[in-house]
């Protein structure tokens, strides 16, 4: 675990270092798409009351601005998350020319517990590592987000292609393998958010009551 | 375009513009963002709807440019009867995405040897190789002021 940790590490941190504070910094192609993400993980969240929340793989920030640009009367107590200290140093960076309360770390697990944890885009780049070592390296992952969260916890993954075996550098899966895994593994209820434009899919999970 | 626009970095522009509209999952990925986003819309610039979905150079100086460019569309007509270049272009745009078939888009340049400087918005198949049809943009190309 810990060497895939380190190469993603290192992935990550140069990619910003590359790109800056971009969508590109953090390995997605546009902003627009970035956000479209952002939708379908934050559906996780009751915006009508206050909450924490844990953003996993936070890369510079990106969701502090999107929530601060389209829930600017929500109050978040929010705590980002990144393997990555050169992500992280942007983030802080940029953070000081913002008014709004938020904490960066450095880490590879949460760290604390909130009422909700996202993770976009954190399980996608497996960077040629076998199949079975990345998903166990998911499942650490996924654990922990658990464990983090009071409600629920939201992440992302991509859809395999439809006419073409996935790429060695990325990791694709069909929706069944971690629906599965987070109602029977975790013992939550899940709901699967596909058909937002993107080959992708996003997993709602929220503690069973 | 050439002005604006370093000339070696011209193809690469179109391509990534083709790129981001292009049939498949880039076209459903932009459709959404229209939908949610309105990313395409008269209430703000089209250089930053560009921006949004990275349709534009990747190096800054070129990226600077190209949005300089594209912003000059307001100055320019268009072949669609009461609109400038700039709102040819987002209304073309707009209209499609939102359309109930929407179509991939075809971005392209022209040279108008009468002088003309306009945006012609049409729908062609312009791939040989492909029956596909699309909403095709062709800027024209103007000198930097």
């Amino acid at each position: 675990m810990r060497g895939i940790r380190s190469r993603v590490r290192a992935y990550y941190s140069n990619a910003v270092k590359r790109y800056g504070p971009t969508p590109l910094g953090v390995d997605w192609s546009n902003a627009a798409s970035q956000q479209l993400r952002f939708l379908q993980l934050l559906k996780l969240c009751d915006f009508e009351n206050a909450f924490s929340l844990n953003d996993f793989g936070c890369g510079y920030g990106a969701l502090l601005a999107y929530l601060g640009e389209r829930h600017p009367g929500a109050t978040i107590d929010y705590h980002g998350i990144d393997l990555s200290p050169a992500m992280i140093a942007t983030a802080r960076k940029l953070r000081t020319k913002k008014r709004t309360p938020a904490t960066f770390v450095i880490g590879s697990k949460c760290g604390q517990v909130a009422d909700y944890s996202i993770a976009s885009g954190v399980f996608n780049v497996r960077l040629r590592q076998p199949i079975d070592a990345w998903e166990a390296y998911v499942e650490d992952i996924l654990i922990d987000l658990h464990a983090s969260s009071r409600i629920g916890f939201a992440v992302n993954f991509m859809l395999p292609l439809d006419d073409a075996p996935s790429e060695d550098e990325l990791y694709r899966t069909p929706t069944r393998r971690w629906v599965t895994y987070c109602r029977k593994g975790l013992g939550c209820t899940v709901k699967p958010v596909l058909g937002y434009g993107l080959r992708e899919f996003t997993l709602l999970v929220r503690r069973r009551t | 375009m050439g002005e604006f626009v370093g000339h070696r970095h011209i193809p690469h522009v179109r391509q990534r513009m083709n790129f981001r509209f292009a049939h498949g999952d880039a076209l459903k990925e932009m459709v959404a963002c229209q939908k949610h986003f309105e990313v395409f819309s008269h209430k703000h610039p089209l250089s930053r709807s560009f921006a949004l979905v990275d349709a534009a150079p990747e190096d800054e100086k070129q990226r600077r440019g190209f949005f300089r460019y594209v912003d000059r569309m307001t100055e320019v007509g268009s072949n669609v009867k009461g609109h400038n270049g700039h709102a040819a272009i987002v209304a073309a745009l707009k209209k499609n995405l939102e359309s109930k078939s929407p179509l991939p888009v075809h971005f392209t340049y022209h040279l108008d040897p009468r002088g003309s400087q306009k945006v012609r918005i049409s729908t062609s198949k312009p791939h040989v190789y492909s029956k596909v049809k699309y909403l095709t943009i062709s800027f024209p190309t103007l000198h930097e002021k």
